[in-house]
């Protein structure tokens, strides 16, 4: 009973009417406001908007941040990472080379000139490995040739004459990488082009001589390439 | 031992084509520009009493053309060449002397230069181009690469221009005699200022004019183009009468040329011919000249014809050797095309 009457009340004191300073204040705001340009459903509403606005102090970003605080229930232990930590060898396997972009050059970023010193270096490397006074004036150029075949072309000055695709044909410049199919080629304009040597004719010099490299039949890496043994033959075929 | 047969060779193989095209269309169909038109000769066969022949006699009485010797090509392209001669006007220019089937030839017309090389040529030479004919046991492949000057692109700072240069002035066998014409693009300037200059740069330039025979056949019988006869046997006796051969009405003892049935009897047959260098511009413009006229009145309902034909060079086998074509009053122009070679045609 005293519940009720309790609860009687507390309906009373809800559904009094607005005392009368609390009215009045309202009126004068809506006064303060005056008519708006909008109809007046809308007046009314964008009054009680500003009216709310006014009171509620609470600005949704802070009420996200609240909600989102952690309340730790467990303490259990984070997911093990499954990391290939490095082995104690030395030498960097093939699959760790291609990942570090150790075969790769970048497109961009050479210049012509800072690889002329290396094609000086070249040179000489040339005129000695080649020994040019003997082999080149003996009748039997086997020698010659072996020695080319086993040569290494980094650095060297190439020049693409004859090729399949027309477009190769005149392409001119010190190599900086070779691969077993490719040869790459800093040209003069600081350009990185990718030559492949299969149905393409090359040439270079070395001090008067001229030499013609045939790619079709170079297609070994360089490191096997001074290993293997090449047959000589009479005429080539492109 | 009786003559043994030491020498025996096929005929080439050949593909004759008729068709049919209506007046309004003749000019741009015949001949085609693309494949390289230029004409050694001319031959006009127009029966009956024409008042305008002497426009006719007179077409090519002003034309010239040039033969320069030891030119390579890579002088065509120079700037100043390029600008003069190439970029206004239009230059007619081919290769002398070479046969398509065994050498190189470049040919040089409406804007484009065509060149047609070997496999060893194009693999040093630098320019992407088209198979030609393919390579087979018997031949090795020839490639057309094709280069258009009148680009906008192909100016000499321009990077593809010297890209064309390089390749064609590195490339030392591309030299050869050639004959050449170029029709100024302004009224004023005379078209002989082109050996002129080339003249200055020191090769040797010959003047040539056109050869021009006429002859006036009275009291012949001319075929009629009916539906039902062979344009083959007009196109005969066509030939025949270009070649001073008659053929009579009735069968001979000595010869069976005939005239094809049915036919009627005309008091005139004028027969031009015409042997010199003519650009397909020219050619065109002479046909437009004898599709004006009006052809003579016969017997029957069949109109008279006109006939015009066109003999090119060897080369580009592509393109028809032979363009002959039949003028009526009507709107249908019969055209017949032959083609020659030693491959197969297909």
């Amino acid at each position: 009973m005293e519940k009720e009457e309790n609860s009687e009340e507390s309906e009373m004191m809800i559904y009094k009417p607005l005392p009368v300073e609390v009215r009045v204040t309202l009126e004068q705001h809506s006064l303060l406001l005056g008519p708006t340009q909008s109809s007046i459903k809308k007046g009314e509403d964008t009054f009680l908007m500003s009216y709310i606005q006014t009171r509620t102090p609470v600005i949704p970003e802070e009420l996200t941040t609240q909600f989102k605080k952690n309340f730790p229930l467990k303490i259990g232990r984070p997911a093990k990472e499954n990391k290939k930590t490095r082995t104690r060898k030395k030498v960097l396997t093939s699959i760790e080379k291609r990942r570090l972009g150790l075969h790769k050059l970048p497109k961009t970023g050479i210049k012509y000139k800072a690889c002329a010193p290396l094609h000086q270096l070249w040179v000489e490397y040339m005129e000695n490995f080649l020994e040019l006074e003997n082999s080149a004036k003996a009748a039997n150029k086997d020698l010659l040739y072996q020695r080319i075949a086993k040569a290494d072309y980094h650095g060297c000055l190439l020049m693409v004459t004859r090729s399949k695709c027309p477009s190769y044909i005149g392409a001119k410049g010190i190599i900086v990488l070779e691969t077993k199919n490719t040869f790459q080629i800093i040209c003069e304009d600081d350009q990185l082009r990718i030559i492949p040597k299969r149905d393409s004719v090359f040439t270079f010099n070395v001090s008067k001589w001229t030499f013609t490299l045939f790619g079709s039949h170079m297609n070994i890496r360089p490191s096997e390439r001074a290993a293997r043994k090449f047959k000589s033959k009479p005429t080539i075929d492109l | 031992m009786i003559s043994p047969e030491v020498v025996n060779f096929d005929p080439p193989r050949f593909l004759n084509q008729e068709y049919t095209v209506k007046r309004d269309q003749i000019l741009n169909k015949v001949p085609s520009e693309e494949f390289g038109n230029h004409f050694h000769g001319i031959t006009a066969v127009l029966p009956g009493e024409i008042p305008e022949i002497a426009e006719i006699q007179d077409f090519f009485l002003d034309s010239i053309f040039y033969r320069v010797e030891k030119f390579p090509v890579h002088k065509l392209l120079e700037p100043d060449f390029l600008s003069a001669f190439l970029k206004k006007g239009s230059l007619d220019a081919r290769t002398l002397g070479t046969w398509s089937d065994v050498d190189q030839s470049i040919i040089f017309e409406s804007g484009k230069l065509h060149l047609s090389v070997g496999k060893d040529v194009y693999q040093e030479l630098g320019l992407s181009g088209h198979t030609e004919i393919t390579s087979s046991r018997k031949q090795t492949a020839t490639y057309r690469v094709t280069i258009d000057v009148r680009d906008e692109k192909f100016i000499p700072d321009c990077k593809y221009y010297k890209r064309v240069f390089w390749c064609l002035k590195n490339q030392v066998c591309l030299q050869f005699d050639w004959i050449m014409s170029w029709q100024p693009h302004d009224v004023d300037i005379c078209p002989s200022s082109f050996a002129a200059y080339l003249d200055l740069l020191g090769f040797g330039v010959a003047q040539c004019k056109p050869m021009f025979e006429e002859r006036i056949l009275t009291q012949t019988h001319i075929p009629m183009l009916h539906p039902e006869t062979d344009l083959l046997d007009v196109i005969e006796w066509v030939g025949a009468a270009a070649l001073n051969i008659t053929c009579p009405k009735e069968e001979d003892y000595a010869s069976s040329m005939i005239c094809p049935e049915p036919s009627y009897k005309s008091e005139k047959v004028h027969i031009l011919k015409w042997r010199g260098f003519f650009p397909s511009s020219q050619a065109k413009q002479l046909l437009g000249v004898i599709l004006r006229l009006h052809p003579e009145v016969t017997e029957t309902t069949q109109p008279a014809w006109f006939n015009l034909t066109f003999h090119g060079f060897d080369e580009f086998r592509t393109a028809p050797n032979i363009w002959s074509v039949f003028t009526t009053t009507s709107d249908a122009c019969h055209v017949f095309t032959s083609q020659t070679s030693r491959r197969k045609i297909k």
